[in-house]
């Protein structure tokens, strides 16, 4: 099966889609330092908190969740067009196998981009004179529960992408669902009902107070969720008929 | 392999809602021979051979293939069987060598095998360019060697002449007509145009309406239309009891005669007929052409 | 006249793709977040904001969000507006008839921004709606919406006018969309910059018409933009070889 993963990867050259996932996140970054600089002398909290909080205003409850569906497309695209379906299906390769094995690359480029803005934000804080003290221990465990948090919407979005040759589906729900976060900050216990409102949950459940029998909650949900859609995305993977 | 057949079909039928593509279909496929699926566009033969690949489920029936159960062995028959299906699939964005390349790391071939397919379809020069760049004959070409790789024993080919001109068609057709006595490579070829599969296939199936209407050699296709030897010559009944004592058949008709025998025959007939002084004016194939064979029994099975 | 001709076959290949759901579903969903959003909040918003009226209040709530979610919508009926056309080969056929290369250009560009409009109007209707069913007691201040959407409108110039250009020139209809979503959440940051606020992406954000000084941007930006990327997009789009 890693010689599937490789596969995939080799296939995703030459796409740009490097340059795509770099660029976003570099965007909210730049911004969020900027605000940072223009508004020195107003904060009053540690630099370096302030950084963090500005370049994560956006990022959870927006930026990632359509980055995730952009990529995944992309990734599903590859085959969609031009009859790739018939031409790696014919092939003495389990399905299952190629499920995952695409999957993998799509996670791949989801955790690089992610790596990006991680990146991103510590050399944008050093430039802006934030001082020595980087938080890399903070950075990096907001990052990986982000990840861990989005995992419905990663898989889900795959799905989505397979399943449907339009990249217009895919995109109409990462949208759609996305709309949500915004509220769910207000709406005490209804966002459990939208997983792209987890990242942002997450990222501001210390200022909200957030009581923690939800987030367990959540995580009880995010783990049936996948498994759930990961299973049915499986199965009707290996059944379906390529026409 | 304790069957002698190579592919073999038992009922093989695909049902939709509101129709059905394919019906109870029975095909056998020696090895070592070219097998030419014939039928009109729509008749089944795409969705037949994407059930022989595995992509589509098929409703009832079962696949044998190297006299294995599809079902059960794909992986293993898949790794002996090349494929192109309706139009030749590939990565527009990676040039004609990294296609292939990718095959190669997919299906774990050294990559030694792209040289040697590159140069079986002669697209070795093309091969470091984009392949969305690439003209139709090309594509056709880099679809034909993405099948070939990894020197499968079976080959199966959906309308590879499609849409080629006609130097590609018969450069096409030139390398399917090796493949059994070069490489010992069987192959399935399907196509809507007879012609085509005349000039390829020893044996035929024709299929109409998700139906298989004909199976066999391509003597016998040619035998349904009644061909016979149409002869003029002097003097009329002496060459008649010639031709009775040698066992023909001949019926004789306004200024000649017709004797029912293989046109191959019609060089010894003359020589025999010469040699015991029957002056011979006119030899000529009479007969209904395959064509008339083919519209007739695809018009048959089913008024559209 | 040629324009209206085109024009019509355009809408006309638009049947039964998914453009109609967006152009109406869009709206209707915010329409509903909104409601959602004061229902739950609505006794600590008019506690912050006494001055105002449930309809400004209305207003305030969603103007931002919807800053970000028109200019998205856009993109994406800009795209779904050319994805017939990569996908079926549909350029070489279109412009080999006889219809000129500006006049189907333009046309493309009309069925955008008259699309993006029916979505301002649709919301102005749905906003309306959802006063009425949390019975907002005053009356519907119809002047000050109505300006709103025109400003909209006027809004949407711009970004129709780049996303469109953008669609028609890059074949893989991703990156398109992925350069109109980094744009419109980038512009939730560049609006608050001196200099970088007349962003084309940003005009939606200063569109409202409550307590708002900034509106004079939305329309010179949109009245600048809009025309000038169109003409620039179109003599591109002129001298393009089509392969």
């Amino acid at each position: 099966m890693i010689r599937l993963f490789r596969y995939e990867l080799q296939k995703l050259k030459r796409t740009r889609l490097i340059g795509l996932i770099t660029i976003a996140p570099l965007f909210m970054v730049f911004q969020g330092v900027q605000n940072f600089i223009r508004y020195q002398q107003i904060w009053t909290r540690e630099a370096w908190e302030v950084i963090m909080e500005q370049t994560f205003i956006f990022y959870p409850s927006f930026l990632h969740p359509l980055l995730i569906a952009v990529i995944m497309a992309m990734v599903a695209r590859i085959d969609h067009v031009q009859g790739g379906w018939k031409y790696l299906l014919a092939r003495p390769v389990a399905r299952h196998h190629v499920y995952m094995a695409k999957l993998a690359a799509g996670v791949l480029y989801i955790l690089i981009s992610m790596l990006i803005f991680g990146c991103s934000i510590i050399l944008g804080g050093l430039l802006a004179g934030a001082g020595s003290h980087i938080p890399y221990g903070e950075v990096a465990w907001k990052l990986a529960s982000c990840f861990l948090v989005s995992l419905p919407i990663i898989l889900i979005q795959y799905e989505l992408s397979i399943r449907f040759n339009h990249v217009g589906v895919p995109l109409a729900v990462g949208i759609v669902m996305s709309v949500p976060s915004i509220f769910a900050a207000n709406a005490e216990r209804l966002w459990i009902l939208d997983p792209w409102t987890y990242p942002i949950v997450l990222s501001l459940g210390s200022q909200l107070g957030t009581d923690p029998r939800q987030l367990i909650i959540m995580g009880i949900v995010i783990i049936v969720v996948s498994v759930l859609i990961l299973t049915g995305g499986l199965l009707g993977f290996r059944r379906r008929d390529i026409l | 392999m304790m069957s002698e057949w190579m592919i073999e079909t038992k009922g093989l039928s695909k049902k939709f809602r509101n129709f059905t593509p394919v019906d109870q279909l029975q095909l056998h496929v020696r090895e070592g021979e070219v097998y030419g699926f014939l039928g009109p566009n729509g008749a089944g033969k795409t969705t037949t051979i994407r059930m022989l690949l595995g992509l589509i489920r098929p409703s009832s029936g079962s696949i044998h293939i190297f006299d294995r159960e599809l079902s059960r062995y794909r992986s293993h028959i898949l790794s002996q069987v090349g494929a192109m299906v309706e139009s030749p699939s590939y990565y527009g964005h990676l040039t004609g060598r990294e296609n292939l390349k990718l095959t190669c790391t997919l299906l774990r071939i050294p990559e030694a095998e792209v040289d040697r397919v590159l140069d079986i379809v002669r697209l070795s020069r093309a091969q470091h360019k984009l392949a969305r760049t690439y003209s139709l004959g090309m594509k056709q070409r880099l679809g034909i060697a993405q099948a070939l790789l990894g020197q499968p024993k079976l080959l199966i080919l959906d309308e590879p002449t499609n849409g080629l001109d006609p130097a590609g068609i018969q450069e096409i057709r030139e390398l399917i007509v090796q493949m059994p006595r070069e490489h010992g490579i069987t192959v399935f070829i399907s196509s809507h145009i007879l012609k085509e599969i005349e000039l390829v296939a020893n044996r035929v199936g024709i299929i109409h309406t998700g139906r298989l209407l004909f199976e066999g050699e391509m003597s016998e296709l040619r035998e349904q239309g009644h061909p016979f030897i149409r002869l003029h010559a002097e003097p009329v009944q002496q060459t008649i009891d010639y031709l009775h004592t040698w066992g023909y058949p001949v019926e004789a008709v306004d200024h000649g005669m017709n004797i029912k025998a293989d046109p191959a025959e019609a060089s010894v007939i003359n020589r025999r007929l010469i040699m015991n002084h029957v002056d011979v004016s006119h030899l000529s194939i009479g007969g209904r052409s395959l064509e008339d064979v083919f519209l007739e029994m695809t018009k048959g099975a089913d008024s559209l | 006249m040629m324009l209206l001709r085109v024009l019509q076959t355009e809408w006309a290949k638009q049947r039964r793709s998914l453009l109609p759901w967006l152009v109406i579903g869009g709206p209707l969903i915010f329409a509903g977040m909104m409601w959602v959003d004061l229902y739950l909040r609505y006794s600590y918003l008019s506690g912050r904001h006494p001055e105002l009226t449930p309809w400004e209040l209305l207003m305030q709530e969603g103007f931002m969000l919807w800053g970000l979610f028109y200019p998205i919508g856009i993109t994406i009926i800009a795209a779904l507006v050319h994805y017939r056309e990569y996908h079926d080969h549909g350029w070489k056929h279109l412009l080999a008839l006889p219809v000129t290369r500006s006049s189907v250009y333009t046309a493309k560009w009309l069925l955008i921004w008259l699309l993006s409009c029916v979505t301002v109007i649709l919301l102005l209707v749905c906003l309306y709606a959802t006063g009425r069913i949390l019975q907002f007691p005053e009356h519907f201040p119809l002047g000050q919406y109505v300006l709103y959407g025109i400003n909209l409108c006027i809004a949407a110039l711009g970004v129709t006018s780049l996303q469109h250009w953008l669609s028609s020139r890059l074949s893989n209809s991703l990156y398109a969309i992925a350069i109109g979503l980094s744009g419109s959440i980038g512009a939730l940051f560049l609006a608050q910059s001196e200099i970088t606020r007349f962003v084309p992406y940003a005009s939606a954000l200063f569109a409202m018409t409550v307590h708002n000084e900034d509106q004079w941007l939305t329309i010179v930006t949109g009245l600048i933009a809009g025309p000038v990327l169109l003409l620039v997009g179109m003599a591109e789009f002129r001298q393009r070889d089509i392969s």
